[in-house]
């Protein structure tokens, strides 16, 4: 199940990485971007992110699953300490110290007891193209591909408040609060808009989604009119929080989070709606959870009674 | 160049989007962006009914309209053997229908014309004479003896079943339920649904007869794969394949596949030596793309009086349509189990799963789930959330109870091994519905505040020593 990533710093020190993975919407030419800066020390604006082209970016799986980050960022990640490693023997070689004096920070290469003496990582890929050691090849590029020992397993908790009008089965969400933990969390904004994406599309599910078929065969759900999307109007306000707990196999330590919050929310409203109705005796809707079909199951739990 | 004091803006830093810019302007490159001189358009004729044996197509009608180009049908598709293809479940699915249709929205032909208008147009030429049978809309009815046989293209299937797959300790979970104080059991169905990206799919074939280069740009999440499977269905040289996924207007598992669509388009573009476009509608995505979910799912919990959980049972029958194009069940383990069984501390857990057959369109990968990990985390969230009522404590107090403790946790769990063999049919339970007529009631609302936890296998594994089992089939011995 591994992934690929190549990057190359061109002689300013600005850089392009060729990924993998898909972006859908997800934003890999913005986060992606982020995990080369913080391992190499460029600026992410300055670090062009290709992907989607098979003859141009080198091979790997593509994005589902939750996977790009969990393989692609970690080969992000490992293909940029290769380009350092690299990067590091040239600053050595410019300080005129060994390699073992060398430290980095930020994309600073500075000498271990002499921290006015430094050269930066712009500095050094100049000197990767013009002026490096002998019997190194020229060039500061790198290409890696990462298989992942394991899966990330990214967590959270959701809860759910509902009112349900027991007259006509509308329910309508009070609050919901998601917390989530996708471990090292690279762009807050990013994970954000993931979420809120995952929470709706959850809500979307519980409360209106269904493809269903008559006895026919003829599907009910092929258009809009049949098929319902949460808007703006319907899409509950959420209240997002976050646990950090870096997977710890991943070399930055980052989770998949791109699925958490479909996956979970959906049981979430469900059980809030069915918590309301319990006094009256329902145990369980199958989702969606129409007005409709609240309706009936109140109807039912009453004939019951 | 940046200044030395200006900090990166790496890691934990919420970084506007870079793509936003592009995006928010409309200057977006989708596929159906993307126009190639001497470009051609494809539509595609779906099949009205859900199942039928089509006795013949005619196509001389859509064939003499004006800018149609060419009619594809799975008659001319077979000729270059490209009439079927693999899905990721190691099954086949119809690229065009040649025998039987199998579901609504089906692809029956293809016409391939100057404008997509005008191929669209010419759809309503062409005459299918279809010979319709009976449609098998759930599982259940797909499992009787006496259904008709959907795949009859395969040989020797005499039935709809698809897969028997059980992961978890039987035995160990079965003494847990004869030692349980209390059993608590939901039937419940997590019902079909679609994620509906914003972009439908499509393509853009661009297979040049001068240099033999097929460029295909396409809505796919996963591109380099796509250009294996394309090597390896069409026989042409992987370096002779190019696919681009450009900007790509959402996705969620439903642009993982390789549709039907493609291939046409592809063939129509190499059959004719110029670039042919396919986009399909919002119906057509609706109805004839990756679904997610039609899980019908029946699950046990053990505990003792105080509320200790000590076992897990779960058996599920899986819809999975016409066509098995779902993950292949193996992957369940590392999915549906795992999650399942992931985030109370369970001393046996034990799972077992059917596939079936029906007359709907095939999926089950997509909508932000990996291995079916959402209907998982719903079935336990669900159960949990019962047993707590029917113990009369508080649902939360149970969660809490029952989580796996932080000392002693394991970080890790690499997948078990899975084996293949054939297993004993699974027992059901079905619960009817009924639905009442209206009374009148006060109105009254009801307040709820509960809690549902997603999946944390971080935090644990079954304490059973034994390694879990996989089993998986695509068995023929089903009777």
């Amino acid at each position: 199940m591994n992934d690929g990533a190549e990057l190359r710093i061109h002689p300013t020190g600005k850089a392009i990485l060729k990924i993998s993975v898909q972006t859908q919407g997800q934003g890999h030419e913005t986060t992606f971007a982020q995990i080369v800066a913080e391992e190499i020390g460029i600026q992410p604006e300055h670090i062009k992110v290709m992907h989607g082209d098979t003859d141009n970016t080198p091979y790997g799986l593509g994005t589902y699953a939750s996977r790009s980050t969990p393989v692609s960022g970690a080969a992000t990640a490992m293909v940029t300490r290769r380009v350092r490693e690299k990067a590091t023997k040239i600053a050595a070689h410019l300080l005129e110290v060994s390699e073992e004096d060398i430290e980095f920070h930020a994309g600073t290469f500075s000498v271990r007891g002499a921290p006015d003496r430094t050269k930066t990582i712009q500095d050094v890929a100049l000197a990767a193209y013009t002026n490096f050691p002998d019997g190194m090849e020229s060039g500061l590029e790198a290409v890696y591909y990462y298989d992942p020992p394991n899966l990330t397993f990214p967590f959270g908790t959701y809860a759910v408040a509902v009112e349900v009008d027991e007259e006509t089965g509308e329910w309508r969400v009070r609050r919901m609060v998601a917390v989530d933990d996708c471990g090292v969390r690279i762009n807050p904004m990013v994970i954000e808009g993931q979420i809120h994406g995952g929470l709706t599309e959850g809500y979307g599910i519980a409360a209106m989604q269904l493809i269903t078929f008559d006895e026919n065969g003829n599907c009910i759900g092929s258009t809009f009119t049949d098929y319902l999307l949460p808007t703006s109007m319907e899409t509950p306000r959420f209240e997002l929080g976050e646990t950090v707990t870096p997977s710890p196999h991943h070399p930055i330590g980052a989770k998949g989070v791109g699925e958490s919050a479909t996956v979970g929310s959906p049981a979430a409203y469900v059980n809030a709606v069915i918590d309301a109705l319990r006094p009256l005796g329902v145990t369980n809707i199958d989702m969606p959870l129409t007005s409709a079909k609240v309706w009936e199951a109140i109807q039912a739990a009453k004939a019951n009674a | 160049m940046a200044t030395e004091t200006e900090p990166i803006r790496g890691i934990g830093h919420s970084v506007r989007r870079v793509e936003d810019d592009r995006f928010i302007r409309g200057a977006g490159n989708y596929v159906d962006d993307i126009k190639l001189p001497g470009m051609l358009h494809m539509a595609i004729l779906r099949s009205p009914y859900a199942h039928a044996k089509i006795n013949g197509i005619d196509a001389s009608r859509a064939q003499a309209l004006p800018g149609v180009v060419a009619v594809v049908t799975g008659e001319l598709m077979a000729q270059h053997n490209l009439a079927w293809m693999p899905t990721m479940s190691y099954d086949t699915q119809a690229v065009l229908a040649t025998d039987k249709v199998r579901f609504q929205g089906q692809e029956v032909a293809a016409v391939v014309a100057e404008s997509a208008y005008v191929a669209k147009d010419a759809l309503e030429l062409i005459d299918v004479d279809y010979e319709a049978l009976e449609p098998i809309v759930t599982p259940q009815r797909a499992l009787e003896s006496d259904a008709p046989v959907i795949r009859t293209d395969k040989e020797d299937k005499t039935d709809n079943h698809i897969y028997d797959w059980e992961s978890g300790d039987k035995e160990a979970t079965e003494r847990a339920f004869a030692e349980a104080d209390k059993v608590v059991s939901l039937d419940t169905f997590y019902p079909r649904c679609h994620p509906s990206p914003l972009e439908t799919c499509g393509c853009v074939a661009d297979v040049n007869p001068a240099t033999g280069q097929a460029t295909i740009y396409m809505t796919s999440q996963a591109p380099h794969a796509i250009r294996t499977v394309f090597a390896l269905v069409a026989g042409l040289p992987e370096e002779k394949i190019r696919i681009v996924s450009p900007d790509i207007g959402g996705g969620f598992g439903n642009k993982v596949p390789v549709y039907p669509g493609y291939v046409v388009a592809t063939a129509a573009s190499l059959l004719l030596g110029r670039p042919v476009k396919w986009i399909e509608d919002r119906t057509e995505n609706l109805i004839s793309t990756g679904f997610a979910r039609d899980f019908h799912m029946h699950g046990e919990l053990a505990l003792k009086a105080d509320g200790t959980m000590t076992g897990l049972r779960v058996s599920l029958l899986a819809d999975e349509g016409a066509f098995h194009a779902d993950a292949q069940p193996s992957k369940f383990k590392v999915g549906l189990f795992g999650i399942v069984s992931g985030s109370y501390d369970l001393p046996a857990a034990h799972v077992t799963a059917t596939g079936a057959y029906t007359n709907k369109a095939p999926g089950g990968v997509a909508y932000r789930c990996s291995f079916r990990v959402t209907e998982a985390s719903y079935l336990i969230e669900r159960l949990v959330q019962n047993a707590a009522y029917e113990l009369g404590v508080d649902p939360a107090d149970l969660r809490k109870k029952n989580f796996i403790p932080k000392t002693g946790s394991r970080t890790s769990r690499p997948p078990a091994s899975c084996t293949t063999r054939a297993t004993t049919r699974p027992r059901w339970t079905w619960r009817s519905r009924r639905s009442a007529t209206p009374s009148s009631g006060a109105s009254r609302r009801r307040h709820a505040r509960r809690a549902s936890c997603t999946g944390s296998g971080s935090r644990r594994s079954p304490r059973s020593s034994a390694p879990a089992r996989t089993t998986s089939t695509t068995s023929s011995g089903w009777r």
